[in-house]
């Protein structure tokens, strides 16, 4: 080995050395991450399991520590909201809406990022109906079935009864409406005609539509892609290198189980408009005096 | 019994223990890999169980749902019996053990399996681990129960497989065989009658027809041993066995009888005993055989027999051990001897026969010439007176009565021996015996025998032959003559010749006071060439044609004695009625 192989082989050692010291003296950044299972939990896991690997690798190397990112999953949008507002986890991601309520909860929760659809802050949710449907128009709805994600949903309740009212459509006008909770439950429902139409994600939709072409899009809507929370009280150094980590998140294994292209940075304006159709969810409901159960 | 059933045990026996072999070979093999099979199952099923719980923890997990997990351990403890305990520790820095459950039973052996809980991406994330005890007790249990029922099929094949040998081998091989040996034995006993047949179309049968043929080869080419026994034993020659030393090994019962010995005395005994046996022994010991050799042997009771004697030597078997023995045929000489002798005593007479005409002849002349010189004489002393031509006279008439006579004996000699063809005619039987006296009259006198003549006054005739029946004449009263002078110097010897007629029947007797014949001598003087006067003195053939002239007379020639008291011979004739 000459000498200049030698002293290369001396910096490395050195570095991985300080490295290490530093690490161990800064001590490993222990914290929680919570989602809600949209999902099964594995699928869930798979989804953001990488995105946490990431957040851990990137934050261990710039700020040469060890990070721990504990991965928390709950079966309910309202124990997402609950545990963030309550603190139970650093941060977490939630849907818009979910965000929207957990802020109501507890206002001093922060927005880490929201995710970046394709280069885009939005992404669309749609109104379907059976392929054959002679349903042309969300006026067309009413007097039929329509299905309806979770109750807390952005796009499966809010957005979408926003466009129903907007169209002139609320509860009463409907022959029967009900929350099916799950995006692909409002496909199957409407897939095998349960519900004459329905809300769901458009991912849902090109995902489960794919190959038999079973239900057509009737209307579409713009939706904000979801934020990234930090709980009320994270440590200011934790919160910035968890945002930093965010931004910077450039692995394309980890994103593209998130199916995302990466995060920008946000604030609560992005998410005024949800808020305002939030508000509005008493316009479709007040037309309950003819809702079916 | 054991020994004739050797071979199926051998058989049973030796594929039993193969099969043993092979079966304990098998279990060794398969045993372990039986083991190996079930702790396989086992650990598969310990897979799928630490698989299942794997895939149940992680909802629970990352809902942090102890209850559940709890739930989910309690529910799977109580499905599966072998299950002992179920611990899941979390992936975190303290390990922490969220559920840990045991069974009731904590004494028996317990196999470990652990499992990481992961959500698998492009990278494996760990949530926690499952260890997973289960109980080996059941899978040994089981593998005991699979290993013993594996020894009791194999047992059972076993028995079955020997039960079926017995009766296979028994059936197919050992019946056939112990068949094939029972004909073997009776063909090895020399009896080739028997067929050697059996019903197996296999290589059993193909060695029947063999031995079958081999048989039959055999019945074309030698004789049975009972056929040869009887020839040996019909043997009239004497057979002897014996060995390169000259001991007797075998007699046949001639050889017994005709030497006296039993034939347990000659067997074992040398053949020096009974023979001068050396050139015997050099010649087999030599050549291989003797031919034809003149021997004498000698009786218990110390009579020479002359014998003619064959031998050859039969060769040994290295094999065996078996020596070379010599067998000899020997054929008794003397009765052949003796009608040897009668044959050239008749050819002697027969020549002399023949020569009996010549005979007369010659001396016919000359006694004519005497007689006729004789009768000159006579005739020249006729008219002469004197004492002196009166002696001449008388010498004269002795000489020419003594001519007559020879002329008379020659002439009926030559009459006699040249009579061959019978003539029957009326004849006197008076004059018959008259002329038999004139030929043996000097003889008698000779031999001082007075003979009585007690004839009867009818002249009675018979139909026969006076040549012939002056033969049976002559023949009797030269037999009593002979009978007569066997007796002491001094005795004074009668005969008595008598005829007389007794019914239809003449009756001719002629009785000596000779020695007698005894009872036995009386069964056997009629045959040819039996004679019991010293050899030269007689042929043995008197008798024998005096009863065949007889007979040929249609009459009966018998005799009658008692040793020492003479004999009398009777002629029993038919009377010619005329």
């Amino acid at each position: 080995m000459n000498c200049w192989a030698k002293f290369r082989f001396v910096c490395v050692i050195v570095t991985t050395v300080a490295v290490i010291t530093q690490a161990e003296a800064l001590g490993p950044l222990k914290i929680t991450f919570g989602v809600n299972s949209t999902d099964s939990p594995s699928v869930v896991g798979k989804k953001f399991l990488p995105v946490l690997s990431g957040i851990e690798n990137l934050i261990s190397k710039k700020y040469q520590q060890a990070v721990q990112v504990r991965f928390k999953v709950f079966r309910t949008y309202d124990d997402t909201i609950k545990a963030v507002s309550e603190g139970k986890v650093d941060f977490a991601r939630l849907g818009p809406a979910s965000y929207i309520i957990a802020k109501k909860q507890n206002p001093n929760i922060l927005l880490l990022a929201m995710g970046n659809r394709k280069g885009k802050k939005s992404f669309k949710g749609l109104i379907i109906v059976k392929q054959d449907s002679p349903i042309k128009s969300i006026a067309d709805l009413k007097g039929k079935r329509f299905a309806f994600g979770n109750k807390v949903s952005t796009i499966g309740r809010y957005l979408s009864q926003v466009e129903l009212v907007k169209a002139g459509v609320c509860a009463k006008n409907l022959a029967k409406y009900d929350y099916l909770k799950r995006h692909d439950n409002v496909f199957s429902a409407v897939a095998n005609g349960a519900f004459d139409a329905g809300a769901l994600k458009e991912s849902t939709f090109y995902k489960r539509n794919k190959k038999k072409n079973k239900v057509r899009a009737l209307h579409s809507f713009t939706n904000v892609t979801k934020p990234w929370i930090a709980k009320e009280g994270l440590d200011p150094t934790t919160f910035k290198k968890l945002q930093w980590a965010l931004l910077n998140l450039k692995d394309k294994a980890a994103l593209k189980a998130l199916k995302s292209q990466g995060f920008f940075p946000t604030s609560h304006k992005d998410y005024a408009y949800i808020e305002e159709a939030m508000d509005k969810t008493g316009e479709f409901d007040n037309c309950l005096a003819s809702k079916v159960e | 019994m054991f020994h004739k059933r050797r071979l199926d045990l051998k058989l049973i026996l030796w594929t039993s223990l193969f099969t043993i072999l092979i079966t304990v070979l098998y279990l060794s093999y398969k045993i372990p890999l039986e083991r190996q099979r079930f702790i396989k199952q086992m650990n598969a099923q310990a897979r799928i169980l630490t698989y299942a719980i794997s895939k149940a923890s992680v909802g629970p997990i990352l809902y942090d749902d102890h209850p559940a997990l709890q739930q989910l351990v309690e529910s799977l403890i109580e499905k599966e019996a072998a299950v002992a305990f179920i611990r899941i520790t979390l992936a975190d820095d303290n390990k922490t053990t969220v559920v840990k459950e045991s069974s009731t039973n904590s004494q028996e052996q317990v196999r470990i399996y652990k499992r990481d809980i992961k959500i698998s991406s492009d990278k494996n994330y760990r949530l926690g681990e499952i260890k997973l005890g289960m109980y080996t007790s059941s899978y040994e249990a089981t593998i005991e129960d699979h290993i013993w029922s594996l020894v009791v099929i194999m047992l059972i094949m076993l028995i079955v497989k020997i039960i079926t040998q017995v009766l296979l081998v028994a059936k197919m091989v050992t019946r056939p065989l112990s068949q094939l040996v029972q004909k073997a034995q009776v063909l090895g006993e020399g009896d080739l009658a028997s067929p050697i047949r059996l019903v197996n179309k296999d290589e059993l049968g193909t060695l029947a027809c063999a031995l079958d043929n081999m048989r039959v080869k055999l019945s074309a080419s030698h004789v049975s041993k009972d056929y040869v026994e009887n020839i040996i034993k019909s043997l009239m020659d004497m057979l002897i066995v014996f060995d390169v030393h000259g001991k007797i090994r075998s007699v046949n019962f001639s050889t017994s009888k005709m030497l006296g010995y039993a034939e347990d005395e000659l067997i074992g005994a040398q053949l020096s005993m009974i023979t001068d046996c050396t050139d015997l022994l050099h010649g087999l010991d030599e050549k291989g055989f003797v031919s034809e050799t003149e021997k004498v042997f000698m009786t218990k009771s110390g009579k020479q027999i002359p014998v003619a004697l064959s031998g050859s030597a039969i060769k040994g078997d290295a094999a065996k051990r078996k020596r070379p023995e010599m067998v000899c045929i020997a054929r008794n000489l003397t009765e052949l001897k003796e009608t040897q002798f009668q044959l050239v005593q008749s050819a002697k007479l027969a020549a002399l026969g023949e020569m009996s005409s010549g005979l007369a002849h010659e001396i016919n002349n000359p006694l004519c010439i005497i007689k006729g010189f004789n009768d000159l004489i006579g005739m020249k002393l006729k008219g002469h007176e004197s004492a002196f031509c009166s002696d001449l006279r008388e010498y004269t008439k002795s000489i020419h009565d003594n001519c007559v006579r020879i002329i008379k004996i020659v002439n009926h000699f030559r009459e006699f021996s040249r009579q061959s063809h019978s003539s029957m005619q009326s004849t006197s039987i008076n004059e018959v015996v008259s002329k038999s006296l004139i030929l043996v009259r000097e003889q008698l006198r000779l031999s001082s025998v007075v003979v009585k003549q007690q004839l009867v006054d009818d002249d009675i005739q018979v139909m026969g032959d006076s040549i012939q029946l002056e033969q049976v004449f002559i023949n009797l009263i030269s037999n009593a003559k002979d009978a007569i002078s066997s007796c002491a110097s001094d005795f004074v010897g009668e005969m008595i010749i008598s005829t007389h007629k007794q019914g239809e029947t003449v009756v001719i007797e002629f009785t000596d006071n000779g020695a007698g014949i005894t009872e036995e001598e009386q069964h056997r003087i009629f045959d040819p060439f039996y004679t019991t006067k010293e050899v030269g003195r007689g042929t043995g053939l008197g008798l024998s044609v005096s009863h065949s002239i007889i007979k040929a007379h249609k009459g009966h020639l018998r005799c009658q004695s008692e040793e020492g008291k003479g004999a009398t011979f009777r002629v029993e004739l038919p009377l010619l009625q005329l």
